[in-house]
């Protein structure tokens, strides 16, 4: 079991993180958001790093309370959170715009490799990766 | 290159209020490469884009940085989420 910290900044859970690219890397707030399906990245971060449209995955279309946005999925070299690091990980480039003050969203995709338990009075996640649980005991 | 001083992240936003602040010079933790100590504020601006242009061209030198706001997080998206209750 790790333990990590996490900020509050008004109701939101953030957690610092990082992503590589040809052209370095970059340090990233990122909201905590089980309701998200993947983790999202601000496009002028993937784009300064060296990730161009034509090296997209996919393209993807995100429904919003204010219409629909449009993203890219990339697969980025290398990508570190709550002390996992992941390469080849699938990121959605999705534009946040500045008043959200963030980089953009850990969603499920990284999140269900663990089983995690946040406990916001603490300020704290506790993770354990999925497949480090121990095997039931055999009869 | 490397004048100002290396600052906590509570630091940096006990000086920079309200601003987006280019971060260079992280000193990373070795058992966590997304967590660091200090870090040095390259420049500041009142949005993520003057941020950048503010620190153009020394931050073209820098292959890893950060740009981070120091306000409280406010986002229309995510308060929609929240309940409102009808009086």
């Amino acid at each position: 079991m790790k333990v990590f910290p996490f900020e509050r900044s008004g109701d939101l859970m953030t957690v610092t993180a990082r992503v590589w690219g040809a052209h370095g890397d970059r340090e990233l707030l990122l909201v905590l958001d089980t309701g998200a399906a993947a983790t999202s990245i601000e496009p002028a971060v993937l784009e300064g790093l060296g990730y161009a449209s034509q090296d997209a995955i996919v393209r993807t279309r995100v429904p919003t309370p204010a219409g629909v946005q449009h993203g890219h999925l990339f697969q980025v070299r290398r990508f570190h959170a709550l002390g996992a690091e992941l390469s080849g990980f699938v990121v959605q480039s999705l534009a946040l715009a500045d008043e959200y003050g963030v980089d953009g969203l850990l969603g499920m995709n990284f999140l269900e490799r663990f089983n995690f338990t946040v406990r916001p009075v603490e300020r704290e996640i506790h993770l354990e990766p999925a497949e480090s649980r121990e095997s039931p005991p055999t009869v | 290159m490397d004048t100002t001083p290396r600052l906590t992240w509570q630091q940096i936003r006990e000086r920079y209020p309200d601003q987006w602040v280019i971060l260079v010079d992280h000193d990373w933790q070795e058992h966590d490469l997304s967590r660091y100590n200090t870090a040095r504020v390259l420049a500041c601006g009142p949005t993520r884009a003057d941020a950048v242009a503010h620190g153009r061209p020394t931050l073209d030198a820098y292959r890893s940085y950060g740009c981070r706001y120091t306000g409280t997080i406010r986002s229309p998206m995510f308060r929609l989420k929240q309940l409102v209750l009808d009086p």
